[in-house]
């Protein structure tokens, strides 16, 4: 019973180890689908998260300040494309919060 | 949740996303409409030139539907790039087709030289010309994860099954208005999708300072 409830105890003192950054479900969105892509432009982005320009920036930028994801900015026919790729950093990090939620959530 | 979320699912449904606008759909119909018609014509030209109306039918439509996809949806979509199985699995599908394309000119030189003969079998030839789409496109909807593709491929193969059949039993003019049903059919359904495509993505005006360099935010 007692090392019942330590383990629970553990368990939930685990979810302070979480990586705030990508526990915010927005940038949890956009780091999935920079997970399973090679890279994607804003535009993709915005329209598959549904988050503002302004959003996304900042949450673009968040995660940039981390470097788990790059960011290069290109014109192309005189129009600007931001081009967003996942770092092996961001990679690492993304795996290693779903197993840590994985663990704590069973 | 998270321990929930299927990366794999996610990374078939935005493989199929580039498929969403219904272009691909539209066009496809619209090679079973463009060759119907040209059928219904080759009374006025002679037998080559009809497949050549055909080609010109379908080249008259195709271009606009191309322009709409560079010019309209494929700026509204946004740019992706896939991961490294994808890009696999999608060269798979070309190098399928490309295979099942080159067999089937190679069946069709081979029988213009009569060296394989199909007189008197048109009913295993309509089977064999049924079968021929459904391989292809059931293929294609495995590898590029683009379910929609099994309905296109079931559609197809029933047109060109039918054409033939009919076509045996001197039903040709019967036999066309199927095959340009069928076509519009398939044309119908991507217009649904390149509808819901321009309700689901609206026009948006990409800005100049979308997003500036090291972090800073507009």
């Amino acid at each position: 019973m007692n090392t019942k409830k330590t383990e629970i105890s553990n368990n939930l003192s685990d979810l302070m180890d979480i990586d705030k950054d990508i526990h915010e479900p927005a940038r949890l969105m956009i780091l999935s689908y920079l997970f399973v892509l090679e890279s994607v432009d804003f535009v993709f982005l915005r329209g598959q998260t549904g988050l503002t320009w302004g959003n996304l920036s900042s949450h673009i930028a968040k995660l940039e300040e981390k470097q788990y994801v790059e960011v290069k900015k290109e014109f192309v026919r005189k129009k600007p494309r931001t081009i967003v790729k996942l770092t092996d950093k961001g990679k690492e990090a993304f795996l290693k919060y779903r197993e840590k939620i994985k663990q704590i959530l069973g | 949740m998270i321990e929930n979320l299927d990366l794999e699912k996610l990374e078939k449904e935005t493989a199929s996303i580039i498929y969403q606008d219904g272009i691909f759909d539209i066009s496809l119909g619209h090679v079973l409409i463009a060759f119907g018609i040209a059928a219904l014509l080759s009374n006025l030209v002679s037998e080559v030139w009809d497949t050549i109306l055909g080609l010109i039918i379908y080249l008259v439509v195709f271009i606009p539907i191309w322009l709409v996809y560079f010019f309209v949806t494929k700026p509204r979509l946004g740019i992706m790039e896939f991961g490294i199985k994808r890009k696999k699995r999608n060269a798979i599908v070309i190098a399928l087709v490309t295979l099942i394309l080159v067999a089937n000119i190679v069946v069709f030189i081979l029988m213009i030289i009569d060296v394989i003969q199909f007189s008197g079998q048109g009913y295993l030839l309509a089977v064999i010309f049924g079968l021929i789409p459904l391989v292809i496109f059931t293929s294609m909807a495995y590898f590029l994860s683009f379910n929609r593709l099994y309905l296109t491929g079931f559609l197809f193969s029933v047109g060109f099954f039918l054409k033939e059949i009919l076509t045996l039993q001197d039903l040709v003019l019967l036999s066309n208005i199927i095959f340009i049903s069928i076509g519009g059919v398939i044309v119908a359904i991507g217009l649904v999708c390149l509808i819901r495509f321009f309700k689901k993505y609206p026009r948006i005006e990409v800005e100049n300072n979308e997003y500036k360099e090291n972090g800073n935010q507009q």
